[in-house]
């Protein structure tokens, strides 16, 4: 990695400030977060905005960034970056990707089974602990309400929720079996219902995760919205 | 610069803290606030120095664990550097002096063409011009410090091309 010399290049950024910055300027701890690169993408995208036109905020992100980096590098405990959550998701909107694969690749053989009971275990077989829906398959829209099988030993339950083409619509943990889903989520399918008025289903899985740190996933479960 | 010190009572663990500290916070100043006379960075690390030590004495920074003094150092230098920076526009606007190398029409052509850059690439060099290193933007921006090269070099080249200049 070599880094860049550009001190004529900063002199004219700096020189391209105006005189005074178009907004307020952010509070340490935002600088602060940022250095530990904890601020959400739009803070980000904000406070970057703002550097453009403060010579001053700029200095100031640099020295907390040296700050940040020498603190953890002397033992600072930091908190989880914000992109973990969002790594989190990403890796669950994979997970739950791959399991809609095997789904639709079962379906033309088994149709529709959505209240199976060879529930699939992932990383762990937590011997005949499937999960199995307790749902309705057919429910109102604006009263969306996803009822599991609990799986003995589990501490949460992660459930996610996709519109048919995949598309991630709710991700929850929770340590209860049943969850109500907000009207927004089950007005999805209704927004994207065709002109035959054919309503798409939303999909579902949950994860069961268990203390020793395996976890057990559901198939993908199927409700219809009306 | 004289080095602040530490009250009575403070631990040695505690006075090494703030010492290292001081030396981190004088070395920051020094690379990353180039516009600033040498004696003003040495002025502003000690105003800072004695502002850390004024909330260490009334906050007890002790029982708060050594991650708490940076945070306060962090926050202190980002107080002082503003505080500076409204004095240095209140003279400048006073001796209507410019800084000597302001040069206003280069400058707005390029926040003009900064502006046109694609947003990752705008974001990555924006950071580097405000004086962040490779490894620091990938943190700040979430991105591998790969990625973070690889923005802030061809966000420059962008730039480059739209100011019309081809000299790296």
């Amino acid at each position: 990695m070599t880094e860049p010399r550009d001190t004529t290049w900063r002199e004219r950024f700096r020189a391209s400030m105006p005189a005074e910055p178009d907004g307020p300027c952010p509070p340490p701890e935002t600088l602060w977060s940022a250095a530990h690169g904890q601020l959400t993408p739009e803070a980000l995208r904000s406070l970057s905005a703002h550097l453009s036109a403060c010579a001053t905020c700029g200095e100031a992100l640099a020295v907390s960034a040296e700050l940040a980096g020498e603190s953890e590098a002397r033992g600072e405990a930091v908190a989880p970056r914000r992109f973990g959550r969002g790594r989190a998701v990403a890796a669950g909107i994979t997970a739950l990707a791959a399991g809609l694969v095997i789904f639709l690749a079962q379906r033309e053989a088994t149709p529709s089974r959505s209240r199976g009971d060879g529930s699939t275990a992932s990383r762990g077989d937590v011997g005949g602990g499937g999960i199995r829906s307790l749902s309705r398959e057919e429910q109102s829209a604006s009263e969306v309400r996803l009822q599991w099988t609990p799986v003995a030993h589990a501490v949460r339950y992660r459930v996610q929720v996709s519109t048919e083409d995949l598309r991630p619509v709710y991700d929850r943990t929770l340590e209860g079996t049943t969850v109500a889903l907000p009207p927004a989520v089950g007005d999805v399918p209704l927004r994207g219902s065709g002109a035959s008025g054919d309503v798409p289903p939303l999909l579902w899985q949950v994860e069961a995760m268990l203390p020793d740190g395996r976890s057990v996933t559901s198939p993908t479960f199927r409700v219809r919205l009306r | 610069m004289a080095p602040s010190k530490p009250p009575a009572g403070h631990d040695a663990g505690e006075t090494r803290e703030l010492t290292a500290v001081r030396l981190v916070l004088e070395r920051a100043i020094r690379n990353r606030c180039f516009g600033l006379l040498a004696s003003t960075q040495d002025d502003l690390v000690q105003s800072a120095m004695l502002r850390i030590l004024e909330r260490d004495r009334r906050e007890d920074s002790r029982r708060r664990g050594a991650s708490y003094v940076w945070k306060v150092a962090q926050s202190v230098i980002v107080d002082e550097l503003r505080r500076l920076g409204r004095e240095r526009r209140l003279a400048e606007d006073a001796s209507r002096e410019k800084r000597s190398w302001t040069d206003p029409a280069s400058g707005i052509q390029l926040r003009q063409c900064l502006g046109q850059l694609e947003e990752r690439r705008r974001m990555a060099v924006t950071l580097h011009l405000s004086g962040l290193r490779i490894p620091e933007i990938g943190r700040v921006a979430g991105w591998t410090e790969k990625a973070a090269e690889n923005l802030v070099y061809r966000g420059l080249d962008d730039l480059r091309a739209l100011l019309g200049e081809t000299e790296r």
